[in-house]
């Protein structure tokens, strides 16, 4: 295992290998956007801007024709003058006027993201509306579009989410716009990566995409550095357990935290099972996780929805919820325990790797220690939840957790067909047998422990 | 290897509990290397013993110490020492009797529990004695 796990670098260990750069001497299309521009899209979408030549000067595409499959076949096998991206157009475009449709679209179809921007609608939609792409950026976008509708959806949902943020921290006018160019092309990376990767590959490909989203927004989108800092930092984490480069505060700039806040609440916002609520304990459950300005202003949007239907029903039992936070405390428990038991005084990679797998357990039991289960079980007693208001943050606060540890589970499992030492650990194997246990908590009506 | 290798995980930040904590952590892995030596010599009832007297003495030390600062989550605190105390009397009575728990389940509850109560219940009770200049 190499020592420097803890803090590796994810862009480090497993570059984006058909990603053109910009810097390589040979420049062929990547194999997964070609395919987009193809297979995601009818004959005749994409047209040449210009005549399009490979390095040893021969024409392979005159300017204005539609690109076939042949030629798409022969752009992945030769190397060319220019990168394929800034010689091709969509013939229909995404247009900018397009936005503000998808966003109303989405506003009435998800309340949560709709109360969340509503106090600023006006500034985002005049942000949105004063935009103008490039031609290269309206074509990754609409090659996302084509990719997955869904995705582009999400983009402009992250971009609203942002604007709205920046429109409340009052931000000078003239930088939302960067912001809104990174919120439009925080995920264009994914064309860059295989569309349907192998299991051993979905993680990996995960980690990569705000990398390559930022390498792809700069060097063939045209957008400043400063663009593509935000993009690269949409996943980072103020306390630095984000990724790819798990950044600490201090090195991501303020703007980017916007970005990389939003882009983390849109999942709740979008989806009306979750809502206002989940994405207000989201963004609450570690400490030092967000800007402390931006939890408090999703927590007071919150606070507010849940005043204006004080008599919802009770989501599940009490006894129910009780039941499975106790379940939890006492998997979470058996873990922090398991990892306690590895680490020593010197810091071996065995240690090491146990360590940071702490650090990305502790918060969670901190979290949870927050609900209260943990006093109840000390005083003998089980935590229920008198309102259904509290009901439906301790349902919100359950989920999330379980939504946390899944995910790391899947970090592991990957890690460990990366790293030498987790892929012989009997650590490793019984700490994910115990996070895919808790898999199972929000289904298992029979209680398993005190 | 023992079961527990005292780190500075463990530590609290306060050096007599620390103390008592190791000592308990020394109980535990004579009691688990006795164990895993499969010696008959060894008196596995008298370790036991002697770990929930030397365990009531500590927590008399902390109560006091949580008096002596008033602190606040002192009644949680108290209680899981007390639910502590009255869980390990049954399951030793279990033992004692020839049903419950087998030795090593009872070996690897005290495990769990000592861990999991420094790491949480202590390192707070730790952070408040420190503040107020307990250290």
């Amino acid at each position: 295992m190499p020592d420097a796990h803890p803090d590796h670098d994810m862009t480090a260990q497993s570059p984006a290998q058909h990603l053109y750069t910009g810097t390589t001497p040979a420049i062929r299309a990547n194999p997964y956007l070609a395919q987009s521009m193809w297979q995601d899209w009818s004959e005749g979408a994409i047209h040449s801007a210009q005549d399009i030549y490979d390095t040893s000067g021969a024409m392979l595409w005159a300017k204005s024709q539609a690109l076939d499959a042949e030629l798409i076949s022969r752009l992945v096998e030769r190397d060319l003058r220019q990168p394929i991206e800034l010689c091709v157009i969509a013939q229909d475009p995404v247009k900018e006027a397009e936005l503000v449709d998808i966003l109303q679209q989405l506003c009435a179809s998800s309340p949560a993201l709709d109360a969340a921007i509503n106090p600023h609608r006006k500034a985002v939609i005049e942000v949105l509306q004063g935009l103008t792409l490039t031609p290269q950026e309206l074509l990754l976008i609409s090659l996302l579009r084509q990719r997955k509708r869904e995705y582009l959806a999400h983009s402009v949902a992250v971009t609203a989410i942002a604007l709205t943020i920046a429109v409340e921290l009052e931000l000078d006018r003239r930088l939302l716009f960067a912001l809104a160019h990174a919120g439009l092309l925080h995920d264009v990376g994914r064309l860059y990566l295989p569309p349907e990767p192998a299991a051993d590959e979905k993680e990996s490909a995960y980690y990569q995409h705000p990398m390559v989203s930022a390498l792809a927004a700069v060097e063939l989108g045209k957008m400043t550095p400063e663009v593509g800092h935000l993009i690269a930092c949409s996943h980072e984490r103020l306390d630095g357990s984000g990724f790819p480069r798990q950044l600490q505060e201090d090195q991501i700039p303020p703007r980017a935290r916007i970005l990389l806040f939003a882009e983390a609440i849109c999942r709740a916002l979008l989806n009306p099972s979750l809502g206002l609520l989940r994405a207000s304990v989201s963004a609450r459950l570690v400490a030092r996780e967000f800007d402390g300005h931006m939890t408090n202003w999703i927590g007071a949007i919150a606070r507010s929805e849940q005043n204006q239907n004080p008599d919802r029903p009770m989501p599940v039992q009490a006894s129910t919820i009780g039941r499975r936070l106790r379940q939890l405390h006492a998997q979470l428990g058996r873990a922090v325990v398991l990892l306690s038991l590895t680490i020593g005084e010197s810091l071996t990679a065995r240690e090491a790797a146990a360590l940071w797998l702490q650090k990305k357990i502790a918060p969670l039991q901190y979290a949870l220690r927050a609900s209260g289960v943990e006093d109840a079980l000390a005083l003998g007693l089980h935590l229920e939840p008198e309102g259904a208001i509290e009901a439906a943050e301790l349902e919100a606060l359950l989920a999330e957790i379980l939504h946390r540890l899944a995910h790391f589970a899947r970090y592991v499992d990957w890690q460990r067909t990366e790293d030498e030492f987790l892929s012989s650990s009997t650590m490793a194997r019984e700490l994910l047998k115990i996070l895919q246990s808790c898999a199972s908590i929000l289904h298992k009506e029979s209680p398993s422990c005190p | 290897m023992p079961m527990i290798a005292w780190s500075n995980q463990f530590s609290v930040g306060v050096q007599e509990v620390d103390k008592q904590h190791q000592v308990l952590v020394g109980i535990l892995n004579r009691l688990s290397s006795a164990l895993d030596a499969q010696d008959k010599d060894f008196d596995s009832h008298k370790v036991i013993d002697e770990m929930v007297q030397y365990t009531v003495y500590h927590f008399g030390t902390e109560e006091h110490l949580m008096t002596q600062i008033g602190y606040a989550a002192k009644a949680q605190h108290v209680a899981e020492h007390q639910a502590f105390v009255h869980q390990v009397g049954e399951m030793v009575g279990q033992l004692t009797q020839g049903h419950g728990p087998s030795l090593e389940e009872l070996l690897i509850f005290l495990r769990d529990w000592l861990i999991s109560h420094i790491l949480h219940s202590d390192r707070d009770l730790g952070d408040a004695l420190n503040l107020a200049g307990v250290r």
